[in-house]
């Protein structure tokens, strides 16, 4: 318990997580701000309705069938933010050397490893969670003043708790993956790297040579996983609940090679 | 509670770079460290000290032998042991945006230790004034101090310092060395390894001499360095004809340009000096004929090609 808080620490130290964190309340702010002035005039009917999505109507912060809503955009920044700040944790220790300064304290490297892993992700999740809430309380005053709170019930609210929790839970899968990658190449630039030449080329060339394998690909999960819905329109979209097995299997196997390297990993430097 | 601090048996590490090459950093270590007192690690650059140190933390893998820290096998035990061994490994490495104190209590959070030992190990290692600065702006001597700080953070029955003065300037290598001393004289073990053969030899009681991965010389500073038989130095007025007077005498005497060595145990100066006040000759300087450890570290180091002694194994 006292290495998980250390390494909490040491990853709430890292000036580029209060950079991350400071760039989504800025963005979280000036969606406000532009949902503010941009309902100030009036909203349409569709609007209103939750038809046409507008972060003033309060309907449209997520949407039940698993169509855009203001967290399902915020999202992706989330996951961004979870995976570099995740990565930068790993790749900074391995710059500064601190990591041999550890283990003359703790030598057991897989509880090092777990506690670096187990920080990131309660700390991912808590954060992740705490920006959400403030983007949608930032979004309050349109709401209150030229929006609309119209079909909101319990139901909803429900969801919209649960949207916001699987969404933590993935900002979450996100740090630990940019972790353990950039554990196995004690690296933050390569391990983002690796992370965005395998989703925007690996999966590009996988999307476009085999349409039928989209399933297992992590971008397909992850948008299932944020949903919490199959993608509207894609036969090949998975489940929620294979989603969440592949979003595991992805998350268990860079983790396991991570700590089985850093295992036998000499530390000469 | 053991006698022994540090266990080395046949410790060979080779690092492996590719498929072919190969490089034995350590070759059949043998080494012992008696609990207490201030034990000193020398070698040349390249002869595996560092290597050494890491294999005992556990931050490298030895390919062979067997290590033991405090009686406790090394790495299975280390987990329990290094609660009792503080270390510094090279230049000691800490999370730059921090402060001193921040980082100090960082470490010590992991074993549950207070911040009022922090602040007084702050103290002790003379940077209570910069505590609060961050790490970042510190000298390569101020972190050397804090290194000494987290290692005594513990307080440690084993202490395990590479290179502790790198850096320091004449005064902090004299508190380094005085710190050393007392934590010797407290009954802990201090393992330090070190270029400055002057430092090692004014605060060491026992060093052990690497090269080539291999320990070549080990035991007390004196027995290392071959004190207790060396001889005297005489100067005396009139050189030649005190040599005749020692020589008659049965003492084995070298005559040297501005003065004599003779081969005779350092009690038995009054011997020397007798017999030459006894012939007129008056001895106006004497003093023991013991080469430094300096000198000796590079008589027994230079014996064969000094090069960083890394086997290229095919």
């Amino acid at each position: 318990m006292h290495l998980l808080v250390t390494e909490m620490r040491r990853a709430l130290h890292r000036r580029l997580v209060w950079v991350l964190i400071g760039l989504a309340l800025v963005m979280s702010m000036a969606g406000g701000l532009i949902a503010f002035v941009d309902s100030a005039g009036g909203l349409n009917a569709l609007q209103l309705q939750g038809s046409e999505p507008h972060p003033a109507v309060m309907r449209s912060w997520w949407a039940p069938d698993g169509g855009d809503g203001w967290l399902t955009g915020g999202a992706f920044f989330m996951l961004i933010g979870g995976m570099i700040g995740g990565a930068s944790v790993a790749g900074a220790e391995w710059r500064w050397g601190t990591v041999s300064t550890l283990l003359t304290w703790e030598p057991r490297r897989t509880r090092l490893l777990g506690a670096r892993l187990g920080s990131a992700a309660i700390l991912a999740a808590t954060i992740s969670f705490a920006l959400q809430v403030v983007s949608l309380l930032l979004l309050t005053p349109a709401v209150l003043t030229t929006g609309s709170t119209a079909g909101t019930d319990l139901e909803w609210w429900l969801g919209l708790v649960a949207a916001m929790l699987r969404i933590s839970a993935l900002t979450a899968l996100a740090a630990v993956l940019g972790l353990a990658i950039a554990n196995l190449g004690r690296n933050t630039t390569a391990a983002l790297a690796v992370i965005c030449g395998w989703l925007l080329v690996v999966e590009g060339l996988i999307r476009a040579l085999r349409p039928g394998w989209s399933t297992y690909l992590l971008s397909e999960n992850l948008a299932v996983g944020v949903t919490g819905a199959s993608l509207e329109g894609d036969a090949a979209s998975p489940t929620p609940l294979s989603a969440l097995a592949t979003l595991v299997v992805y998350a268990v196997l860079p983790v396991w090679a991570s700590i089985a390297i850093f295992q036998r990993r000499d530390l000469v430097a | 509670m053991s006698t022994t601090a540090i266990h080395i048996e046949g410790l060979t590490k080779t690092f492996r770079r590719g498929r072919s090459r190969a490089t034995r950093a350590v070759d059949g270590l043998d080494l012992h460290v008696p609990a207490g007192g201030v034990f000193g690690f020398l070698g040349p650059n390249g002869s595996g000290k560092t290597t050494t140190i890491r294999c005992l933390l556990g931050l490298v893998r030895p390919t062979a032998g067997n290590l033991e820290l405090l009686g406790e096998p090394v790495p299975d035990g280390l987990p329990t042991v290094i609660r009792r061994v503080g270390s510094i490994v090279e230049t000691p490495a800490f999370v730059p945006t921090m402060t001193a104190r921040e980082n100090l209590r960082l470490v010590a959070a992991i074993d549950r230790i207070g911040p009022r030992r922090v602040d007084a190990l702050l103290e002790q290692v003379g940077l209570g004034d910069d505590a609060d600065r961050a790490v970042r702006k510190f000298s390569l001597g101020m972190r050397q101090r804090l290194g000494v700080a987290t290692a005594l953070l513990k307080d440690p029955a084993l202490v395990v310092l590479d290179e502790p003065a790198n850096g320091l300037d004449p005064s902090g290598m004299r508190e380094i060395r005085l710190l050393l001393r007392a934590l010797g004289a407290e009954g802990r073990t201090v393992f330090v390894s070190s270029h400055l053969l002057g430092e090692i030899e004014q605060t060491c009681d026992a060093v052990a001499i690497l090269r080539h991965g291999r320990c070549i010389a080990s035991g007390r500073v004196a027995d290392v360095i071959g004190r207790a038989d060396a001889g005297l130095v005489v100067q005396v007025g009139d050189l030649r004809a005190a040599a005749r007077v020692l020589v008659a005498d049965g003492l084995a005497v070298e005559l040297r340009s501005t003065d004599l060595h003779v081969a005779v145990p350092v009690d038995q100066a009054a011997r020397v000096t007798r017999l030459l006040a006894a012939h007129d000759l008056w001895v106006t300087g004497m003093r023991p004929d013991h080469a430094s450890l300096e000198e000796r570290f590079f008589e027994l180091t230079e014996q064969q090609p000094t090069a960083t002694q890394l086997q290229e194994v095919a």
